[in-house]
C-alpha cells in the first residue's frame, strides 16, 4: 500500500514487480514467464495459469452474474479472449487482475448488447438510504440497547470445522447480498483487490465503492447475527 | 453530531473508512475514543473483523479442477486452430 498522502494512481499498473528479489517480486517474475511461455503455445504453462486463475474468476463471475451456467459461459468466454492477447499483457498489474478486466469488458460487451450500459446501477445503489444497523437497534440517545449478539462462528484457526461453518454461512449470505454489494464485496474482501483496482475495474468512485463495501460487510454481519444460537455471550 | 462525542450509529457507520484509514485525524480520535468506552461498538468492530476474515478464507480453494482445465484448454485449441494465422 503506498504511503498516506501519496498520489492515488488509479491505473492497474499500480503493483510493478520491483528488483528487491522479495517473495511477492519472485511471484510476479514467475508469472511473467509462465504468460511468455503461455502465449508461446506452451499447453503446460496454459493448464498452469488456468489451475491457478480459474477459481478466482470462477467467483468473480458468480458474483457478476445471477446463474452458474452464466458464469461459466463468461469465464470460458475470459479465458479465450486472454489466451489470444496474452502476448500484449505487459506486466504492469497482476495477470489476475488483468484477468478480472478481460471478464468484465466481456460482461459489458454482453450487457451492451441487451440495451445496458453498465455492469449495474452503482450510482443508484448507493443513492439508496441503508444503515449498516437496524436504527431500532439503538436508544433515543444514540446507545445500543442491547449489545451485538455472538455471531453464529467465527474464524477460530483451531477449529477447522468452525471455520467451514463459518465459510458456508458467509458465503450463502454473499449470495443474497444486492448485486453491486456482492461484486464490490467478493473483490475486496475475498479476492483481496485493493480500493484502486476495484474502482477501475467496476467503474466505479473509490468513494462509492468504499459505501457499497460497508454495507455488504454491515450486512454479512447481521447476517451470521441473526443465524447464532440464542443466548451465550461470545 | 456531537462536535465531540460520537454515538454508537454514528461509530457503526465508520467503520470502513476507519479501516481503509480515510477518516481525518480529528474523526478518527473521536472514532477511537468512542471504542475506548464503548463495549459494544467494540463488538460490532471486532464481528466485522470477523466477517472480513471469513470472507478472505473463502478464497481458500484447491485450484481448478483437471475436467475444467481441461474443458478450457480444449475450447483455446478449438479457438485457435479456427483462427485464421
Amino acid at each position: 500500500m503506498p504511503p498516506a498522502g501519496a498520489p492515488a494512481s488509479v491505473h492497474l499498473g499500480l503493483e510493478v514487480a520491483d528488483e528487491s528479489g522479495d517473495g511477492a517480486s519472485d511471484e510476479l517474475t514467475h508469472e511473467r514467464a509462465l504468460v511468455a511461455r503461455a502465449s508461446a503455445g506452451d499447453d503446460a504453462a496454459c493448464r498452469e495459469l488456468v489451475e491457478q486463475h480459474h477459481p478466482a474468476m470462477r467467483r468473480f463471475a458468480r458474483a457478476a452474474v445471477d446463474s452458474d451456467d452464466a458464469a461459466s459461459e463468461l469465464v470460458q468466454e475470459t479465458w479465450l479472449a486472454a489466451f489470444e492477447s496474452m502476448a500484449r499483457f505487459e506486466g504492469r498489474s497482476r495477470l489476475r487482475t488483468w484477468l478480472f478486466g478481460i471478464l468484465t469488458n466481456r460482461l459489458r460487451k454482453r450487457l451492451s448488447r441487451g440495451g445496458r450500459e453498465q455492469l449495474c446501477d452503482f450510482a443508484a445503489e448507493v443513492a439508496r438510504e441503508e444503515r449498516a444497523v437496524d436504527p431500532d437497534r439503538f436508544t433515543a440517545m444514540g446507545m445500543w440497547r442491547k449489545p451485538p449478539e455472538p455471531l453464529v462462528c467465527r474464524v477460530s484457526p483451531e477449529d477447522a470445522a468452525a471455520r467451514r461453518q463459518l465459510r458456508e454461512h458467509l458465503a450463502a449470505a454473499i449470495a443474497t447480498l444486492p448485486q453491486a454489494q456482492r461484486m464490490v464485496l467478493v473483490l475486496r474482501d475475498v479476492e483481496q483487490c485493493d480500493a484502486a483496482e476495484v474502482s477501475e475495474l467496476l467503474g466505479v468512485s473509490q468513494g462509492n465503492q468504499r459505501v457499497l463495501l460497508h454495507r455488504a460487510r454491515a450486512r454479512l454481519r447481521t447476517a451470521l447475527e441473526g443465524q447464532a444460537t440464542k443466548g451465550g455471550e461470545r | 453530531m456531537s462536535v465531540v462525542f460520537l454515538k454508537c450509529p454514528e461509530v457503526v457507520e465508520l467503520v470502513t473508512e476507519a479501516r481503509d484509514d480515510e477518516l481525518g485525524s480529528w474523526m478518527r480520535l473521536r472514532y477511537k475514543a468512542h471504542l475506548i468506552h464503548c463495549r459494544s461498538c467494540r463488538r460490532y468492530v471486532a464481528q466485522i473483523d470477523d466477517v472480513i476474515a471469513g470472507a478472505a478464507e473463502l478464497a481458500i480453494e484447491p485450484p481448478a479442477s483437471s475436467d475444467d482445465c481441461d474443458a478450457i484448454l480444449a475450447a483455446v485449441r478449438r479457438s485457435r486452430s479456427v483462427t485464421p494465422g
